[in-house]
């Protein structure tokens, strides 16, 4: 069996996502070296997942079926214009960094780390391209979605408004769904299966992402050593290999969230504007996402009160005016035709500041810290391993440079974030006993994980420099002696 | 650590690998399959209507139902209800008469009581086109 019949469409379809990525990033980032390329491509593809997303919503609302064609078309006439806007060759986008220091040898930590990675990965990868649909949401929200857009289109189908179909979340956003509509609309046919190519893509391009960021900050072999957890992480087992939106989420709001933090740190325009893009792909991701975008919008705004001269407080504040313009942009039309879609019982709409539950809060903590200590989920798959002793050890061991700028506004964002989904568990009517939600808890937990794994390699490379000014230290005493 | 990351999904791996699809579906996701080899017996205008969808494992079985059957149109309701959740199926009790199946177009009915039963909309009613 080796590879599926069509996989040369699947990569095709794959492809074509990278592809429009790469117009965003060619017509964005004034200069791409700063990137490198693994790190360029790699933005490619959560930048495509935004940039296709919303037309492909607006082709469907207007009554047209998604077609190869009009999306070439369209990928062509924004390269067009971006390069018409811009003037400078697109091989830019390949040009090597100048000044960037000749690559060492790896170490044999180093290989040993790289090869867990890439047998993570690669196993991940595989069983993704065999195995078929098989979880609850994905049959009953996310592909069932997608196979409606593929066989008709939003303005005629009379999926939101049939009563009986509301299991399916009719008003939760479509991203994903047309992505799938997609990869299935490159192969020709409805296809249970060669959807999930995206699956593996998904969790490739986070890993490679967090690898790049964390090498701005950390020696090779730390940034190494949270890409391994990150791809072994137990955890994302299932979701990297299921139909639903949660992985996608990680993947673009991380992604926003390393383009936020460069440019909490250097202040660049077309790092918030990347990261607006990206923040505006999430919102059409999930629901969750607009807890995220308050999150990094407020976080935001306090870096600038905290780090910036009062002078620049209104250059910044423009930059911010930007993120929330492009990202709020960019998610309108699905805002907007939402608004129409009736929602009968399941909406978060009815629950408000009014219907949380306070006294509910201990029940709450309890249910997060059975999350983060149970070694397997009711499926008895193995969740979390050492991840949340080990992030806990480094955050208390290193707790100085987490509160210094801009670390804590990584801290702060994750914090806000948990703090609003518990805040939306308290003010629901369900249960919060940990039995009643423990896997959706497992999955807003993944989302919330970006900003903890950088914490994580802050806190591992601090550990690494004192380990080595230890060992040249002691070293440095033999000799002497 | 990193051993139990890799072990599990290799572990799903060889268990699938070298299957034909049909094969897979049926490991991974049995309903799946035995709803797909229904699905595939009707043509894609069909109209099915679910009679007893509370009576398999759980509801869930008929809201996976419904995305095998895509794009033939499935309803287990005359009134659109919304059966929320097992407890409120568990209530179910709509069953159409034949007049009122085919005044609403519906080709086949699809029982769920003991199994998967499918039969097409009494044949001297039925729309012309319809059968399978």
């Amino acid at each position: 069996m080796p590879l599926p019949d069509n996989f040369p469409a699947l990569l095709f379809a794959v492809s074509v996502i990278f592809l429009a990525g790469a117009v965003v990033f060619y017509a964005v980032v004034g200069d791409p070296t700063r990137f490198s390329r693994l790190e360029r491509v790699a933005y490619c593809y959560p930048l495509g997942l935004s940039a296709l997303g919303m037309p492909m919503f607006l082709m469907s609302w207007a009554g047209f079926h998604i077609r190869v064609l009009p999306v070439l078309i369209l990928i062509g006439l924004a390269a067009v214009i971006s390069y018409a806007v811009r003037r400078v060759s697109p091989a830019s986008l390949w040009k090597r960094n100048p000044n960037a220091a000749p690559a060492k040898p790896f170490s044999e930590l180093e290989w040993f780390l790289l090869l867990i990675i890439v047998g993570c990965l690669m196993v991940r990868t595989m069983t993704s391209l065999v195995i078929p649909l098989n979880d609850g949401d994905g049959h009953a929200v996310w592909c069932f979605k997608a196979k409606i857009f593929f066989y008709d289109t939003i303005r005629t189908t009379d999926y939101f408004s049939r009563h009986e179909l509301n299991y399916s979340n009719v008003r939760y956003p479509l991203l994903v769904p047309f992505m799938y509509t997609w990869v299935s609309t490159v192969v020709g046919h409805w296809d249970d299966q060669g959807i999930f190519i995206l699956n593996p893509t998904n969790l490739v391009v986070f890993a490679i992402l967090l690898y790049c960021t964390l090498r701005k900050f950390a020696v090779r072999p730390v940034a190494l050593a949270v890409t391994a957890m990150l791809s072994s992480l137990p955890a994302l087992m299932h979701y990297a290999e299921c139909g639903q939106a949660d992985v996608p989420l990680m993947l673009i709001n991380g992604a926003s969230l390393f383009c936020l933090l460069d440019w909490i740190q250097s202040r660049r325009t077309d790092s918030i504007i990347l990261a607006a893009f990206l923040m505006g792909g999430a919102l059409f991701t999930k629901e969750e996402a607009r807890i995220i975008f308050m999150a990094h919008l407020a976080v935001a705004g306090l870096s600038v009160l905290w780090a910036v001269p009062r002078a620049r407080w209104w250059e910044h504040a423009k930059q911010l005016g930007i993120y929330i313009g492009l990202a709020g942009i960019m998610a309108l039309p699905w805002f907007l035709f939402r608004r129409t879609i009736q929602d009968y019982q399941r909406s978060l709409s009815a629950i408000g500041f009014h219907t949380i539950r306070w006294d509910q809060i201990p029940t709450l903590l309890s249910t997060i810290v059975q999350t983060a200590l149970h070694f397997q989920n009711s499926a008895n798959l193995p969740k979390w391993n050492l991840l949340w002793p080990l992030i806990v050890i480094t955050m208390l061991v290193n707790w100085r440079q987490v509160c210094r700028h801009p670390w804590t506004c990584l801290l702060a964002i994750w914090f806000l974030h948990a703090c609003g989904v518990g805040l939306v568990f308290l003010a629901s009517p369900d249960a919060l006993t940990y039995p009643a939600v423990e896997v959706g808890f497992e999955r807003y937990t993944l989302i919330m994980l970006p900003p903890l794994w950088l914490l994580l390699g802050l806190g591992l490379n601090r550990f690494w420099e004192i380990w080595k000014d230890n060992r040249a230290t002691s070293t440095a005493a033999r000799t002497t002696a | 650590m990193f051993f139990i990351g890799l072990q599990v999904p290799l572990n799903r791996l060889v268990m699938l690998w070298g299957k034909s699809f049909k094969d897979r579906q049926a490991i991974a996701w049995p309903a799946g399959r035995a709803l797909t080899q229904v699905a595939e017996q009707l043509p894609m205008d069909a109209k099915i209507y679910v009679e007893d969808p509370q009576k398999t494992v759980s509801i869930w079985v008929f809201w996976h139902a419904i995305h095998y059957f895509y794009p033939r149109y499935l309803s287990a309701s005359m009134t659109d209800h919304y059966y929320g959740s097992d407890q409120a199926a568990a209530a179910w009790n709509e069953y159409p008469d034949e007049a009122w199946l085919v005044s609403h177009k519906f080709t086949h009915v699809m029982s769920f009581k003991d199994g998967i039963h499918l039969r097409p909309v009494a044949r001297s009613l039925q729309p012309p086109n319809a059968t399978p």
